[in-house]
């Protein structure tokens, strides 16, 4: 009594056996080799460095931004000079919110896109600086 | 007896191969990460210069990303000069401030934001505002050996240093086009590049 489904050969199952056993350990190699995952270092310098200019001199438009955050008042004065400053400030494919203690500034983040903050301390609060491209 | 010779034959070639293709996948993927280890340290090495020209060229306390635009040019250039084993290349927004070795398209870049003082504004014209705020112009060419300041002729031997008054804009015009140059008033924004590549040299 003969079957007549089709049956693999056993050098073909050999093969295939030892090309998982390759692949495992390649993937062995792979995963002992690579550590956690680490932001983006030019993002992180991007984000640490425009917060350090919003802090110190301000940008070409913009006092520090210490002096924004004075009062509500005057963060609504300078709010619209503060955009069109870190948008100066920052490369044309780069997008930035600032989350200050009176309101943000700039463009909130996709979900499920690499971003990287940034927070200083200002005599008026904390200030986060969040950098992500376009 | 002769099929159990083959069998073992073939288990051999076959352990064989699978020892050579085991072999091979390892020293490609040990190659990448050698390869990937090396961008590392290059990228370590441009980390590590732009923080050193930021200090160098840095205008008051040193952690303002505030740079003064020649003491960067100078810091840079020291700084090409130290290594042999890599290529560094430094530019500031379109100015290159540094160019050790030949560019390529391998090595690591790290751009950092800067806002520049001290930078120098040269501009060519028949008429020239300006700004006020600027101290002094420095008169680089002038064809006629006269100009127009604020309205009032008067002789100048090129290149020569003017004072201004600061409290207002100063117009300078001459008859041919002449060229000056004046200290930018205020920081700029800029981006400072710094790229660390394998030196060519064997």
């Amino acid at each position: 009594m003969t079957s007549d489904r089709a049956q693999l050969s056993i050098p073909a199952i050999e093969i295939g056996i030892g090309m998982l056993l390759i692949l495992a350990v390649v993937s062995l190699v792979i995963v002992s080799r690579s550590g956690p995952s680490e932001p983006d270092p030019q993002l992180a310098y991007y984000a640490a460095d425009t917060a350090t200019i919003l802090l110190s001199t301000g940008t070409e438009t913009t006092p520090p931004i210490g002096q924004c955050l004075e009062s509500q008042q005057a963060f609504h004065q300078q709010c619209e000079k503060l955009t069109t400053g870190v948008n100066g400030l920052l490369p044309d494919y780069l997008l930035y919110h600032i989350d200050t203690p009176y309101g943000t500034v700039g463009y909130e983040p996709p979900e499920n896109i690499e971003t990287v903050t940034r927070v200083r301390a200002t005599p008026h609060g904390s200030i986060a600086v969040t950098i992500y491209y376009v | 007896m002769l099929s159990e010779g083959t069998s073992l034959l073939s288990l051999v070639a076959a352990l064989v191969g699978v020892t050579l293709l085991l072999g091979g996948a390892i020293v490609i993927v040990e190659a990448a990460f050698i390869e990937a280890d090396r961008d590392t340290s290059e990228q370590v090495l441009a980390e590590g210069y732009s923080d050193r020209l930021l200090e160098a060229a840095a205008v008051g306390d040193g952690h303002t990303n505030v740079v003064d635009a020649e003491q960067l040019s100078t810091a840079a250039t020291a700084a090409a000069s130290e290594t042999d084993q890599y290529q560094l290349h430094v530019s500031l927004g379109e100015r290159s401030l540094t160019n050790h070795g030949e560019p390529s398209t391998k090595g690591a870049t790290v751009n950092r934001l800067v806002m520049v003082v001290d930078e120098e504004v040269k501009q060519t014209g028949a008429t020239i505002t300006i700004p006020s705020g600027v101290p002094t112009v420095k008169i680089h060419t002038a064809p006629d050996g006269r100009i127009l300041l604020n309205g009032t002729s008067m002789a100048v031997d090129t290149p020569t240093a003017i004072s201004l008054d600061p409290t207002t804009e100063t117009a300078i015009a001459a008859d041919e086009p002449i060229t000056v140059s004046y200290p930018r008033i205020g920081e700029q924004a800029h981006q400072l590049t710094v790229t660390v590549e394998p030196s060519n040299d064997p």
